[in-house]
């Protein structure tokens, strides 16, 4: 019971048989699994990364692309409104300056025809004294003259004015 | 009570099963052929157990025989460290080894740790691969010095220790064996159902039993991590 012998050396050959063995048989073939399902993860995980990598990217070119968009936006806008006003003045100018033209047009219309009537009415009247003088000058004299012409002028010129 | 010292002496006596016929004759133990069994049982059990094994979708075999391997490692590895994990395979095989030959006895080998041959060897290799470990990661100069830490005074107790260490290994080993047969033995005479033998039985022979095993990976262990950190 209590005595060394040849039995521990070959105890000591039993382990290390023993070791070696559960090494290649146990120890190996789980070592070796658990190692391909951490490496698939990692390759999984750094595959997710990228994606999500790429998706950030994605994002970020929208958004950039979005911006971009909205600016060009606001510069037509800014553009045509700055156009539309131009117009606008170009035009209201155009009429203000036709308007202008054609008042003075009126204006001058008015006046030669003012001008006409006028000179219209002074020939008619010398015509009429004219007319007048030469009847009442063929029948009286001296201030019978007088009194007929007066009272013809004055009757021919209430007919006119009626 | 004549009876039962017989039986007990007749248990502790390892018998020689037969000599190979070299040397002049190397006298083989029981205990040296109970180990051949546990020996072929662990092997063939991993073997079975680490068939096939598969990436996904796992059977129920292989998933025992990863939570066996990551356990015992991890359990190991918390004791010998981070920088002695190429110790752990001995010392979860060791563990397996201890642990089934200290409860073997329950389907009727004798345990091979009642043998002093074979607490020795393990206490050898223990201490083999303590000092080896101290050799490998610190180098001779640095190994030698750890015996003056920490001071120089104390160098007889450090060069001591090699020769206490592996000597208090085998003992606790193979005394707690030993004794926990003896009792085992004892209470089966002296009781008259089956009842007080089978709780003391799961004591004395499940618990004690495993307990050393890992009582004695856990101090291998500590002298391990003790001499390369």
């Amino acid at each position: 019971m209590l005595k060394l012998d040849a039995n521990l050396v070959l105890t000591i050959i039993n382990l290390l048989i023993l070791v070696a063995a559960m090494r290649i048989f146990l120890f190996k073939p789980v070592k070796n699994i658990l190692a391909a399902r951490q490496a698939e993860a990692d390759r999984e995980s750094a595959q997710a990364k990228a994606r999500s990598a790429e998706a950030e990217a994605v994002k970020a070119r929208y958004e950039r692309t979005l911006n971009e968009t909205e600016e060009e936006r606001r510069q037509i806008i800014a553009k045509a409104r700055k156009q539309a006003d131009e117009e606008y003045k170009r035009i209201v100018g155009n009429a203000k300056a036709t308007a202008k033209r054609i008042e003075a047009e009126a204006g001058e219309e008015a006046e030669r025809t003012k001008a006409r009537i006028l000179s219209d009415a002074e020939q008619e009247i010398a015509d009429m004294i004219a007319a007048a003088t030469e009847k009442n000058v063929g029948e009286k004299t001296g201030a019978g003259i007088d009194d007929a012409l007066y009272n013809q002028f004055l009757s021919e010129v209430g007919d006119k004015k009626e | 009570m004549g009876n039962l010292s017989e039986i007990i002496n007749e248990e502790l006596q390892v018998e020689t099963v037969f000599t190979i016929p070299i040397f002049g004759g190397i006298p083989v133990s029981e205990s040296v052929v109970v180990t051949w069994i546990i020996m072929a049982v662990l092997i063939l059990g991993a073997f079975l157990l680490t068939r096939n094994m598969k990436l996904h979708n796992i059977s129920k075999r292989q998933a025992f025989a990863e939570w066996i391997v990551t356990t015992l490692s991890d359990m190991v590895e918390g004791m010998v460290g981070e920088k002695g994990r190429a110790f752990i395979p001995y010392l979860v095989t060791v563990m397996l080894y201890v642990g089934v030959a200290n409860v073997c006895g329950i389907f009727g080998f004798k345990a091979p740790t009642k043998d002093l041959n074979v607490t020795a060897a393990l206490a050898l290799m223990s201490i083999l691969l303590v000092e080896g470990a101290g050799i490998y990661y610190l180098g001779i100069k640095r190994w030698l010095h750890k015996f003056t830490e920490p001071i120089a005074v104390v160098t007889p107790i450090n060069v001591l220790e090699v020769f206490t260490r592996p000597l208090s290994l085998c003992m606790r080993l193979f005394g707690n064996v030993i004794g926990a047969f003896v009792i085992m033995e004892l209470i089966k005479t002296i009781s008259r159902n089956i009842l007080l033998p089978a709780v003391f039985c799961l004591y004395f022979d499940l618990f004690d039993g495993l307990l050393q095993a890992y009582v004695f990976v856990f101090l291998t262990s500590l002298y391990i991590r003790e001499e390369i950190e």
